[in-house]
């Protein structure tokens, strides 16, 4: 739970509606593929690398680093797009749910 | 019609492509569903892997939580959803985290500035998560 409006403004949302290219869905599909696989992974990951960072980047390449920030520039070494990678953090210790 | 996705631990989460524009950032962030939560945050770990330029936020916002106080930064953006043929564009003012101990490995949440404006099926035992437009049904 987290309160940004304690004065009860309503936020201001336009929402547009567009047919999306082939290439567009195409490369959204890539995408979810790649989120999937590594979400099937996950139990074997969180075996093998605890509390480590894991990304598959969208030119196939399985990454694992020790914080956020490696992971990022270990994307990029690999001539990937690390907002495009699909991504975990295999964390081992309870989160809590409500946040903060 | 958007499909969400339960992770392994029972958690909803929804895919989208988050676009800032001001700061020419995209990428996927995969949003935990969050209907406790007034705005919709992009927390720093999903933040730095959008190569967002976290020196370059600059508009702060006070958010409470069970937690305490947090500060948040505002910045417009477009937050995208796809189904088989369309794309959905929110455009919003999303919230961001900048790196700080305690939220840099929280998931990002999908608020109720944009689950307002979607209607949801929410079937955790059938593992079925599905948003609507209103007009769609």
């Amino acid at each position: 739970m987290i309160r940004l409006r304690p004065n009860g403004e309503k936020p201001q949302v336009e929402i547009s509606t567009h047919k999306a290219t082939p290439e567009e869905l195409a490369e959204w599909r890539n995408s979810e593929e790649r989120w999937a696989r590594l979400r099937a992974m996950r139990p074997e990951l969180i075996r093998k690398y605890p509390d480590k960072f894991v990304a598959l980047t969208e030119n196939g390449v399985f990454l694992v680093a020790d914080s956020a920030t490696e992971l990022v520039e270990k994307t990029k070494e690999v001539g990937a797009r690390p907002g495009f990678s699909a991504r975990e953090f295999l964390n081992t210790k309870p989160r809590p749910r409500v946040i903060l | 019609m958007i499909a969400g996705s339960f992770a392994l631990d029972g958690s909803p989460y929804v895919r989208t492509r988050v676009n800032l524009p001001r700061l020419n950032v995209v990428g996927d962030v995969h949003f935990l569903v969050d209907t406790g939560t007034d705005a919709t945050i992009v927390h720093p770990y999903d933040a730095g892997h959008l190569g967002c330029p976290f020196d370059e936020l600059h508009d702060p916002v006070d958010a409470i939580s069970a937690g305490g106080l947090h500060t948040y930064y505002a910045e417009a953006a477009v937050v995208s959803f796809y189904d088989g043929e369309a794309r959905y564009d929110f455009r919003i003012t999303i919230q961001i985290g900048k790196p700080h101990p305690v939220t840099d490995r929280l998931e990002s949440l999908l608020g109720r500035d944009v689950l307002n404006q979607l209607e949801m099926e929410y079937a955790p035992g059938r593992r079925q998560l599905r948003f609507y437009l209103d007009a769609e049904r």
